[in-house]
C-alpha cells in the first residue's frame, strides 16, 4: 500500500507533462495487457489477484518497476479505464473501451445495471407491456372492431410485479456476463476519488482498496429526485424506485409531475384499474414534449381516462397515510404561492425528474464543485473544476452531469469519452439522441421542439418550416386499428436540414430512429426522401412525412455540423 | 358555445380571433375553441359587430351556453354591453340560446377541490354536507375521485350531497353511477305518490312558446329514459282484491300508517319470496341478487321526481317504516335526501291510485330488475267460483321488468304471492305493534266465537282462517325473532325452541283439518303461546311484557 501511494504522489508533478509520453507508455501498456487477457492461465490469476487487493498492489508496483527499467514513464496505472457506476452508461462506455483495447475496470456499490436495468427502464417497460395488453383486452369497442371476443380480462398483480423484476435480474445477469465475458474487472463497492487517477473503494464495513488508472469516467447516474416537504415512506408515499415493486395497485394514486416518468405510470396505473390524479408545476401537462404533441397526447392519453389534474401547483407537503387516514397532499399554487386546496388519496408518487447521484465522490478531493449536485462537464465529458479549469483524466457521463438524462445517453457519452482516451477526438451531437415514452400510444423525439427551432431560426435568421402526417393515413396502422397518431418533422427548407421530429402514434418509439440516424449522419431530406420503405409498414409514416416536406432543392448547402450541447 | 363534436359537452376557448367592437361578416373565424376532440375555427353565421366577450380566452363553457355577444349595428353594441354586466341571459342578439341557469353556474367560482364540478347554486345551497370524509371539512369540500369527477360530469351528477362510499368516505364511480340511476329510477315510474308536492305554482307559470332548457335533474331523466330503451322489458299484470288490505289500513290508519308503507311491506315480502323479481341485469351477462330489499317509491317534487328508498322494507315493521317514509318525503320536499336514500332502490313502485288512474305501464329505471305501477283499488262486481255476484275492492297491478332475468313465470309467481295477501295482518309485525297485535287477537278471538255461535258464511270462515294464520304467523315470527335474540344461550336450549316452532308450524297446517273445532283451536293456540312466554320469559328474563 505505501508503495503504491508513493508511486502516485510521484505521478502529480508529472501531469504537467503527460500529453506525449503519457500517450506512448498506455499503447505499450494497453498492449501489454491485452496480451495477458488473451492467455487463459494470465486471466484466471488476475481474477483471484482482484480479489485480494493488497497482493495486486505490490506485484503492480513491481510491474511498473519493471517499466521503468525498460525507460517507459514512471507512471503505471492499475488500469486504463476506471469506470465509476456500471449502470447502462458505464455499460456502454466498458465495452467500447475493450473493444478499443483498453484495460478496463468498473466499480459499482449496488447492482450492475444502474438505474436503467433495476429500477427505470427496464421494470417499467415490463409493467407497460402488460397495461398495453389490458388495454387492449378491455378495449371492447377495439376488439370488436377486429371481431375478436374476449372474456373479461384479469391480472395477477404479483404475477405482474414478478415479471418486471425477472426481467431486471435477467437484463442484469446479461450486462454483468457481457462484461465478464470481455474481461472487464467488475470491483464491488462505493469509488471515491482520492485524487487524480486515483480512487478507492470498499463496501462499507471492509477495508477500502486503492486503486490507479489512466482514465476515470464518473458515472454514478441519479436517484429519484424529492422535493422538500414530502415524507416518502416508500409504502403510501413513494418514488419510482417503489412503484416499480408493483407492491399494491391503489385504487387513487397522485402522481407529482407529468414528464415521462409520471405519463409512463399513469399508463400502468389506469390500466390496472387505479384512477390517477396529476400534479404538475407548471401550466401545462407533459411540459417537456412539442406542445402540439403533448396536446394530442393529451387528448389520447389523459383526457378519455380515469385521470385529472392539476396545473399550477406544487405540492408543498405530503404525509403518508397513517392510522386510516389517506395520503395528504397539500397543493399550494406556483406563482402566487397561495394554499391551493388539499387531495387525499391512497398513494402519491413522486415523479419530480431524478437528482444526480455524486454525494461522497469526492470531487472536493480534485476541487470539483458540483452545481445542483450535476458535475460540471464540458461537451467532451471533461470535468471542469471549481475555477473553470479543466480536471485532466477525468470525465462524467450520464445523469450524473445532467446533459441530457437517458440512459441511451449516458452510453452515448461514455463512448465518446472512450473515443477521446483512445485518441480520436469525438463530439456527441445531442441534438441527435432521440427520447421515448412508452405509454400506449408512445410518443418519441429527437431534435429540437418547435418553439425550440422557432428561436433558434429567428436566432439565426433562417426560414423554419413544418411538415405532419397522420397515423390515419397509414395502411398499416389502419390494419391495427391503430389510427390515432402523428408525426411531425421542424425543418429547414432552404437547405432540407431535420431539426427535429416528434411521433405520437403506434411504436413510434421505434419509428423515431430513422429520423434520428438521419441527424446524427446529417442526411437531408431532399436525400432520405427517395430512400425507399417496406410496404406495408408504420415506417412509411415517416416516409410520408419527408415526402411532404417542401425543400428548396436547388439549393446545396452542407448540413451544418454536429451541435453539441 | 356551439357543439363541435357529437360528444362535445363543453368547449374551451383557446383564443378570439376578433376583439369586441370588430366587425364581423358572415363566414368571419371569431374565435378558436377545443373540444374534446380538437382545436377549430368558429364562424359567425351573421354579419354584425362583436359586441361583448362573455367567456375569456382559456375559460371553458358547456355546449350552448352564450360565449359572447353579437350586435347588429354599432349602436346596439353599447345596449350589449350593459346587457353583458346586468342580465346577459336576457340579450336577445345573443350567438346561441341563452339560458339563465348554465350562464350562473359558469360564474360559480370554481375551487381546485370541485373543479370540473358544475355546482348549481340551487343544490348548492342545500345543507347537504354530509359526506364523512376527514378531510371533506364538513361537507364543503367534494372529495371524489378522478374518475368519479369525470363521470358525475358526463351523466350530469352534482357531487355536493353525494356520500362516497369509498375509501375514507370518498366519492368514487360507482356512487356516481348509482346517483344517475337514482335519477333515473325516480322518473322512471313517471308517476306520483300521494304524498308528491302539489304541482308547484312556479310551474304553472310556465311561459308559452318559450323553450325551456332542462335542469339538471331533467336532463338525467331524459338521458336516462333513452338508456332505458337499451333494456328489453315486459309487462305482466293482476288484479289484486284488496279488501282485507283495506280494513286492516283503516285499522292502523290512526296510528300514523300510510298505504304506501304498506304496499311497500306486502311488496317486499312477496319480493322475499321471489328473489329473482328483486335481481338486476348490470352487465348482461348474470343475475346481480341484491342482498337487501329495498323498495324505492316515485315522489313528484318540485321540477321533477325522486324515489325515495325504504330500505329493507321486508325486515322493518309497518309502525317504523311509515315513520320512515314521512321522513324521506318531507327530506324530499326540502331537497335534503342523501345519495342512499334515493339511489339505493332493487325495486321501484309507482303509484298513481290516488289520483283515480286504475292502470298504467311504467318504465323500467336502468340499474333495477323491475317496476310495479299500482292503479287505484276500487269497489267492483266480481263472479265467485261459486256462481254468486259480489262486491270487492280491487286494484290493478302492472309489473314491468327485465326479460334478460325476470320471466313471465317469475311475475307471475311474485304476483300471485302478492296477491294472497289477502291476509295482510302478516304485514303487521315487529317489537313495536306488539300492543296492537295484542288487541286484534283478543278482538279476533272474540270475533270467532261469536261466528262460531252464528255458524256465518263462507266469507266468515275464510276470515277466521285467516285470523288463525295470523296468530300462528304471530307466534312463529315472536319466536324465530328470539331464538335470534338468545342465540347465546347453551344450544339445548336452542334446539329445544326450534322444535317447538316446527311443531307449531305443523299444527298450523293441521289446523285446517280441523275447520270444525276452530274455536277450540284458537283457544289451544292463546294457550300454547302463553305458555311458552312463561316459560320463554322466567328464563331469559327480559322486561315484563303485556301477555
Amino acid at each position: 500500500m505505501q508503495a503504491s501511494v508513493s508511486s502516485l504522489s510521484i505521478s502529480l508533478p508529472n501531469s504537467t507533462f503527460r500529453s506525449n509520453i503519457r500517450f506512448c507508455g498506455l499503447r505499450q501498456q494497453a498492449l501489454g495487457f491485452q496480451s495477458v487477457s488473451q492467455s487463459q492461465l494470465n486471466k484466471s490469476q488476475r481474477i483471484r489477484i482482484v480479489g485480494r487487493k493488497s497482493r495486486l498492489q505490490k506485484r503492480l508496483v513491481s510491474v511498473s518497476a519493471s517499466d521503468s527499467d525498460n525507460g517507459s514513464p514512471t507512471k503505471s496505472f492499475d488500469y486504463d479505464l476506471l469506470i465509476i457506476g456500471a449502470g447502462v452508461g458505464g455499460h456502454g462506455a466498458a465495452l467500447h473501451a475493450v473493444e478499443k483495447g483498453l484495460k478496463t475496470a468498473i466499480v459499482e456499490g449496488d447492482v450492475v445495471g444502474g438505474t436503467c436495468v433495476n429500477r427505470g427502464c427496464v421494470p417499467s417497460k415490463a409493467l407497460l407491456a402488460v397495461s398495453g395488453r389490458m388495454r387492449e383486452l378491455q378495449d371492447e369497442h377495439h376488439m370488436k372492431a377486429l371481431g375478436l371476443q374476449v372474456a373479461a380480462a384479469g391480472y395477477d398483480r404479483q404475477a405482474v410485479a414478478d415479471h418486471a423484476s425477472n426481467l431486471a435480474s435477467k437484463i442484469r445477469n446479461n450486462l454483468t456476463n457481457s462484461m465478464k465475458a470481455l474481461g472487464v474487472d467488475i470491483l464491488t463497492g462505493f469509488g471515491t476519488i482520492l485524487g487524480p487517477q486515483k480512487v478507492k473503494y470498499g463496501k462499507v464495513g471492509f477495508p477500502d482498496n486503492v486503486i490507479t488508472a489512466k482514465d476515470i469516467i464518473i458515472a454514478t447516474g441519479s436517484v429519484p429526485f424529492v422535493p422538500k416537504g414530502i415524507e416518502v415512506d416508500g409504502k403510501t408515499v413513494i418514488t419510482s424506485d417503489h412503484a416499480l415493486k408493483l407492491e399494491v395497485v391503489p385504487d387513487w394514486v397522485a402522481i407529482v409531475g407529468s414528464g415521462y416518468i409520471g405519463l409512463e405510470f399513469s399508463d400502468v396505473y389506469t390500466a390496472l384499474g387505479s384512477e390517477v390524479t396529476f400534479i404538475e408545476a407548471l401550466d401545462q401537462l407533459m411540459p417537456g414534449f412539442d406542445p402540439e404533441i403533448g396536446k394530442l397526447a393529451q387528448r389520447v392519453l389523459i383526457n378519455p381516462r380515469k385521470i385529472d389534474y392539476h396545473t399550477g401547483v406544487f405540492a408543498t407537503k405530503i404525509t403518508p397515510a397513517k392510522d386510516g387516514t389517506p395520503v395528504i397532499i397539500e397543493l399550494t399554487d406556483a406563482k402566487t404561492k397561495e394554499p391551493k386546496g388539499t387531495l387525499e388519496v391512497d398513494v402519491a408518487l413522486i415523479a419530480t425528474g431524478r437528482a444526480p447521484f455524486t454525494k461522497g465522490l469526492g470531487l472536493e478531493n480534485i476541487n470539483v464543485e458540483t452545481q445542483r449536485g450535476f458535475v460540471p462537464v464540458d461537451e467532451r465529458m471533461r470535468v471542469i473544476d471549481a475555477n473553470r479549469n479543466l480536471v485532466p483524466h477525468l470525465y462524467c457521463i450520464g445523469d450524473a452531469n445532467g446533459k441530457m438524462m437517458l440512459a441511451h445517453a449516458a452510453s452515448a457519452q461514455g463512448i465518446s469519452v472512450v473515443e477521446q482516451v483512445s485518441g480520436r477526438d469525438h463530439v456527441l451531437n445531442h441534438l441527435s439522441i432521440p427520447a421515448a415514452c412508452f405509454t400506449h400510444p408512445e410518443i418519441s423525439m429527437v431534435g429540437l421542439t418547435e418553439p425550440q427551432a422557432k428561436e433558434k431560426a429567428e436566432k439565426e435568421g433562417f426560414e423554419m418550416s413544418i411538415a405532419k402526417t397522420s397515423f390515419k393515413a397509414n395502411t398499416k396502422a389502419l390494419a391495427e386499428n391503430e389510427g390515432e397518431g402523428l408525426a411531425k418533422l421542424i425543418y429547414r427548407p432552404d437547405n432540407g436540414e431535420i431539426l427535429g421530429v416528434h411521433i405520437f402514434g403506434m411504436h413510434a418509439a421505434d419509428l423515431i430512429h430513422e429520423a434520428s440516424n438521419a441527424i446524427a449522419l446529417g442526411t437531408r431530406i431532399q436525400d432520405i426522401k427517395f430512400a425507399v420503405h417496406a410496404h406495408p409498414t408504420l415506417s412509411e409514416v415517416l416516409d410520408e412525412l419527408f415526402k411532404s416536406a417542401k425543400v428548396n432543392a436547388s439549393v446545396t448547402k452542407p448540413v451544418s455540423e454536429p451541435v453539441a450541447v | 358555445m356551439p357543439a363541435l363534436s357529437s360528444t362535445m359537452t363543453e368547449g374551451k376557448i383557446i383564443s378570439w380571433i376578433k376583439s369586441e367592437g370588430e366587425k364581423l361578416s358572415k363566414g368571419d373565424s371569431v374565435v378558436v375553441v377545443e373540444s374534446d376532440k380538437a382545436d377549430m375555427d368558429v364562424e359567425s353565421f351573421y354579419d354584425g359587430y362583436l359586441a361583448a366577450i362573455m367567456v375569456e380566452e382559456g375559460d371553458s363553457a358547456p355546449v350552448g351556453m352564450p360565449i359572447a355577444l353579437l350586435a347588429e349595428s354599432e349602436d346596439e353594441i353599447a345596449a350589449a354591453l350593459a346587457q353583458k354586466s346586468s342580465s346577459p341571459a336576457a340579450a336577445t342578439t345573443t350567438t346561441t340560446d341563452p339560458s339563465p341557469d348554465s350562464t350562473t353556474s359558469n360564474e360559480t367560482p370554481r375551487g381546485i377541490t370541485n373543479a370540473n364540478i358544475s355546482s348549481r347554486s340551487s343544490v348548492a345551497n342545500g345543507a347537504m354536507g354530509s359526506s364523512v370524509h376527514p378531510a371533506s371539512e364538513g361537507g364543503k369540500r367534494v372529495v371524489a375521485s378522478p374518475y368519479a369527477k369525470k363521470l358525475a360530469k358526463e351523466l350530469g351528477v352534482d357531487l355536493i350531497g353525494l356520500v362516497g362510499s369509498g375509501p375514507n368516505g370518498r366519492i368514487v364511480a360507482k356512487d356516481v353511477e348509482v346517483a344517475a340511476a337514482a335519477k333515473v329510477s325516480a322518473s322512471g315510474g313517471a308517476a306520483v305518490a300521494s304524498e308528491a308536492a302539489k304541482p308547484s305554482t312556479g310551474a304553472a307559470v310556465v311561459e308559452l312558446g318559450t323553450v325551456v332548457p332542462f335542469t339538471t335533474m331533467q336532463s338525467a331523466v331524459s338521458r336516462n329514459m333513452m338508456e332505458s330503451l337499451a333494456v328489453p322489458t315486459f309487462r305482466v299484470g293482476y288484479t289484486i282484491t284488496t279488501d282485507a288490505l283495506d280494513t286492516l289500513y283503516k285499522k292502523i290508519k290512526s296510528k300514523g300508517v300510510t298505504m304506501t308503507a304498506m304496499l311497500a311491506k306486502a311488496t317486499a315480502l312477496a319480493l322475499v319470496k321471489h328473489p329473482v323479481v328483486n335481481s338486476s341485469c348490470r352487465d348482461g351477462k348474470s343475475f346481480t341478487y341484491n342482498s337487501s330489499i329495498n323498495i324505492a317509491v316515485a315522489v313528484a317534487i318540485d321540477g321533477g321526481l325522486i324515489t325515495p328508498v325504504l330500505q329493507d322494507a321486508d325486515k322493518i315493521d309497518i309502525y317504523s317504516l311509515s315513520r320512515k317514509w314521512k321522513e324521506l318525503v318531507d327530506k324530499a320536499r326540502a331537497k335534503q335526501l342523501q345519495p342512499h336514500e334515493y339511489n339505493t332502490g332493487t325495486f321501484t313502485l309507482s303509484n298513481l291510485g290516488m289520483f283515480g288512474v286504475d292502470r298504467f305501464d311504467a318504465i323500467l329505471p336502468p340499474g333495477t330488475g323491475a317496476i310495479m305501477a299500482v292503479g287505484a283499488s276500487e269497489p267492483t262486481l266480481v263472479g265467485t267460483k261459486d256462481g254468486r255476484i259480489g262486491l270487492k275492492n280491487q286494484m290493478q297491478v302492472n309489473v314491468t321488468a327485465d326479460h334478460r332475468v325476470i320471466y313471465g313465470a317469475d311475475l307471475a309467481a311474485f304476483l300471485q304471492t302478492l296477491a294472497k295477501h289477502e291476509k295482510p295482518e302478516r304485514l303487521v309485525n315487529k317489537e313495536e305493534s306488539k300492543e296492537t297485535c295484542n288487541n286484534n287477537q283478543r278482538k279476533n278471538f272474540s270475533h270467532g266465537m261469536k261466528v262460531e255461535r252464528r255458524g256465518e258464511e263462507d266469507d266468515d270462515v275464510d276470515n277466521e282462517e285467516e285470523k288463525m294464520d295470523m296468530l300462528w304467523e304471530d307466534l312463529n315470527e315472536k319466536f324465530s325473532r328470539k331464538l335470534v335474540a338468545d342465540s347465546d344461550m347453551s344450544s339445548p336450549d336452542r334446539d329445544v325452541q326450534i322444535s317447538c316452532v316446527k311443531t307449531l308450524k305443523w299444527s298450523k297446517t293441521n289446523g285446517h283439518l280441523f275447520s270444525g273445532k276452530k274455536l277450540s283451536i284458537l283457544l289451544l293456540m292463546k294457550i300454547l303461546m302463553k305458555k311458552v312466554f312463561v316459560v320463554h320469559n322466567s328464563r331469559s328474563s327480559i322486561k315484563n311484557r303485556a301477555w
